[in-house]
């Protein structure tokens, strides 16, 4: 039986990286006693795997695993045992039975980040507000650098080629939570590094004061149903 | 800390995980509701700090306390370490954040000499005077124990209280003294006066040290009536029933032992002579088998881990080691749960057990010479023959392998050039052993892996009077090897000779090097273990700047009646037997396995009033 769970990584959890987070989830599951399948072959490794790597500092409110069992089990059982063996910061907030042949890791379409910007003057809020709402309509390059053979090579992006969206999601006070949505291709993804300039370069007004990866989108969603 | 703080310094370095703290079976307790705040300081990056298990015993021992809080703190790599020094923030200990300054005790692991620069380093960076006698009262106590304060005294001016031998019973009565003072009225003096009466405490500030004209140590000098003449180390008598964790922390980054780590026994019964920790932790204390496969359950369960390593300085050697191991593959088996035996010896196990033994297949054989040719094998008494190794490897090809690592040393008392070239010889032989074989059972890639380690002289063993090797000397050994070993199945390393040098003199030290050590902390010296961060030329400007001709600590031939800096310590095996080690192994003759034989080292006599395997079997 396949399972999903979607989990929070905020707080100090934060800090470890993608490798270590699946060997968290890894230990988790051993310690909670669940019917974790392991691949065949010489070096058997338990069947889990993360969907999309998220960057190491940033928190999140939406990842996504897959789990394999070797039997049915009751979701609210399993999320009840394996909640209890996470570590503070991680929180399972979803929890779907999976049956698609695809993996989950190849339905990520897009990534979510969420931006909480402060507005220097309130009585700009308008303008801001409206800077961002017109942000994809203007092109905007950055200069990607890659070390090949210790030769360094420069690529030229478009950031609006890889952003969906972006919508203001609240205003309270003087600050403004912004959603951006990012396309995950084939060919890759925008950095948070990039996003951040990028918003800096063409919002005046404002300061980012945190970010974090919000959700994560799917091609097929199918599987994504509440089951309670 | 406030977390935006904390975040700052996070936020900039290449691994935050190292400073986090919150790990499964990490501690967390209020500090309102503990009387003694204890800071365990590893003087090493986290990784390495995590993989040591000493630290895991002590850091659950003193949490099961209720009135102390143990917290961890480790040498910050050098991005964090900017990190502190630019955002003015003190080195903090991960569990509270708090700087280690609030602490009331620090205590250092000392593990081996080249992190004694950590330790002064991290008492700056915590704005902790690094020497005793400028820290007042309020400032924390500085505790160190581990195999190095063997010989404490390089590390004197620094540290206010050493622990000799094992400390798991000796720290929580300091502990309950530390308490009566407090509550008490604090003074340190007073304290340290008070356990300098227990077995294994040693108090450096109670004493002086007189020095002859040529330099060698004319005698000690109490400063302190209370202080005992000499120092007798301390060990835990019955394994069984001593403490041992029933959790261990679980990194969330991947560290070198990322498994539960069995300890079968202490102490070592072969008498190499060359090796400091088979003199040190003697006698040998087995635990037995219910012991260990109970702790093993109660470890697999907390930590979640996926393989057990049972560990002891010559794991072969436990008495019950294949029943052990078989029961352990039966219970865990199924769970996918891998053993790894470190030094195996194929010939006492039957193929099935060696196919069930994962760990083997994955890592290949290892032995340990240490000398190329049986004339020094004798010398160092370490007793294994070629044809020991060539009988398992017989077996062991023919089962499949096709991986050996052999570790060497060179630089050993009384080695000559052959010596060198019989290295060689039987990295060949081992070799030829894989090829003089009929074709249709020749099976794999064969791969010879060669290391040689530069020797080091180490205290309370019978090479404790001879000089080291020159840099020269290691340098024309370690490469004549490069030149002769040139095969494509064999591949060769060795170790980095200054390092070696450099162990030597502050293994071998006295006082004198404490003003080394400031001196070398204040020009940045600091992890030292590290290829990229030693700089041995530095070392010698400081060498120079304090006018310390450092060959007379490691390069010079001692005489048995001059009195060594360690001499004052009492590490339960005789001088004499020393001296007799030593003389013995100028005939080159072999002392046997005193598991057989009681080879009369004294051990039985000074700490355990009684014979070493009474009641065995
Ligand atoms: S007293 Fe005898 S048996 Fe015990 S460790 Fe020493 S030599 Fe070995």
């Amino acid at each position: 039986m396949r399972i999903v769970i979607k989990y929070t990584k905020k707080g100090k959890i934060r800090y470890i990286s993608h490798l270590d987070t699946l060997r968290v989830l890894q230990r988790a599951v051993r310690r909670a006693k669940l019917p974790i399948k392991f691949s065949e072959g010489f070096n058997p490794h338990a069947k889990i795997s993360i969907a999309y790597p998220l960057s190491l500092g940033l928190e999140s409110e939406g990842e996504y695993a897959e789990i394999e069992f070797t039997q049915k089990m009751r979701l609210t059982d399993v999320q009840e045992r394996l909640q209890k063996c996470l570590p503070q910061g991680m929180e399972i907030i979803g929890i779907y039975t999976y049956q698609l042949s695809a993996s989950l890791a190849s339905l990520v379409s897009h990534q979510i980040y969420g931006f909480k910007v402060q507005i220097e003057n309130t009585l700009d809020t308008v303008n801001v507000v409206q800077q961002i709402l017109e942000i994809t309509q203007q092109a905007y390059t950055i200069k990607r650098e890659k070390k090949k053979r210790n030769k360094r090579v420069y690529k030229e992006i478009n950031v609006i080629d890889f952003v969906e969206d972006v919508s203001v999601h609240s205003v309270q006070g003087d600050m403004l939570s912004i959603n951006i949505k990012v396309k995950a291709t084939d060919i890759g993804s925008l950095k948070v590094e990039e996003l951040k300039t990028w918003i800096r370069e063409k919002v005046d007004g404002i300061e980012i004061r945190k970010i974090s990866r919000v959700d994560l989108n799917f091609i097929d969603k199918s599987w994504l149903i509440e089951y309670n | 800390m406030d977390n935006y703080k904390l975040d700052q310094l996070l936020l900039k370095v290449e691994k935050p995980a190292r400073y986090i703290g919150g790990e499964l079976n990490s501690v967390d307790k209020s500090k309102e509701k503990v009387d003694i705040r204890f800071a365990f300081a590893f003087p090493d990056v986290y990784e390495v700090g995590m993989s040591h298990l000493g630290m895991h015993i002590l850091y659950q021992l003193l949490n099961e306390r209720p009135d102390t809080w143990c917290e961890r703190v480790f040498a910050p790599w050098p991005d964090m370490e900017q990190q502190l020094i630019e955002h003015k923030t003190p080195l903090f200990a991960l569990e509270s954040t708090d700087p280690l300054c609030e602490f009331d005790i620090i205590g250092f692991t000392l593990q081996y000499e080249m992190s004694y620069t950590n330790i002064l380093n991290m008492l700056k960076l915590s704005n902790i005077p690094m020497e005793s006698h400028d820290r007042s009262d309020n400032h924390p106590l500085v505790f160190a124990g581990g195999p190095c304060s063997f010989n404490p005294e390089p590390l004197h001016a620094f540290v206010d209280v050493f622990f000799i031998g094992e400390s798991e019973e000796q720290l929580p009565k300091v502990l309950d003294i530390y308490n009566q003072h407090q509550h008490n009225g604090w003074n340190k003096q007073a304290f340290l006066e008070e356990i300098c009466q227990l077995q294994g405490i040693y108090i450096p500030s109670f004493y002086d040290v007189v020095y002859k004209e040529d330099g060698t140590i004319k005698e000690r000098v109490k400063k302190n009536n209370k202080a005992p003449d000499t120092i007798k180390k301390v060990i835990v008598k019955d394994l069984d029933i001593s403490y041992y964790p029933d959790k261990i922390i679980v990194p969330f980054i991947e560290t070198v032992h990322d498994r539960v780590v069995l300890e079968l026994f202490r102490g070592c019964t072969r008498g190499c002579r060359f090796c400091q920790a088979g003199m040190i932790y003697r006698p040998i204390r087995e635990k037995k088998p219910e012991t260990l496969i109970k702790q093993v359950d109660q470890l697999l369960q907390s930590t979640g881990h996926e393989e057990i390593s049972l560990s002891s300085l010559s794991t072969g050697d436990y008495s019950q080691l294949m029943p052990l191991a078989e029961a352990l593959l039966d219970a865990y088996e199924k769970e996918k749960i891998s053993l790894s035996l470190p030094s195996l010896r194929l010939d006492s196990m039957s193929s099935e057990m060696i196919d069930r033994i994962h760990s083997v297949r994955k890592s290949g054989l290892t032995f340990a010479p240490e000398a190329g040719t049986q004339k020094m094998r004798d010398v160092i008494n370490k007793n294994l023959t070629e044809n020991q190794i060539m009988d398992t490897l017989k077996v062991a090809y023919k089962l499949g392998w096709s991986t050996v690592k052999l570790y060497f040393m060179v630089g050993l008392p009384g080695e000559e050039i052959e010596d060198i070239y019989g290295i060689k010889d039987m990295a060949y032989h081992i070799k030829d052993a894989f090829f003089d074989r009929p074709k249709e059972e020749i099976k794999g890639n064969l791969k010879v892996s060669v290391s040689a380690a530069c020797f080091v002289p180490k205290p309370f063993t019978p090479f404790q009077w001879d000089g080291q090797n020159t840099l020269e000397q290691f340098r024309d050994k370690t490469a004549l090897l490069k030149r002769e070993i040139k095969d494509k199945k064999i591949s060769y390393t060795y170790h980095d000779p200054k390092l070696s040098i450099l162990e030597g003199i502050f293994a071998l030290g006295d006082r004198r090097l404490a003003a080394v050590l400031k001196n070398a902390v204040s020009k940045g010296c600091r992890f030292d273990g590290w290829s990229d961060y030693f700089d041995y030329a530095l070392w010698m400007k400081v060498f120079e700047e304090e006018n310390i001709d450092y060959t007379y600590y490691n390069h010079r031939n001692k005489s048995f009646d001059e009195v060594l800096p360690w001499d004052f310590i009492d590490s339960g095996v005789s001088k004499d037997y020393l001296i007799k080690e030593k003389q013995k192994s100028l005939n080159e003759e072999i002392t046997d396995d005193c598991r057989l034989n009681c080879t009369g080292c004294g051990i039985n006599h000074q700490l355990l009033g009684g014979p070493c395997f009474e009641n065995r079997n």
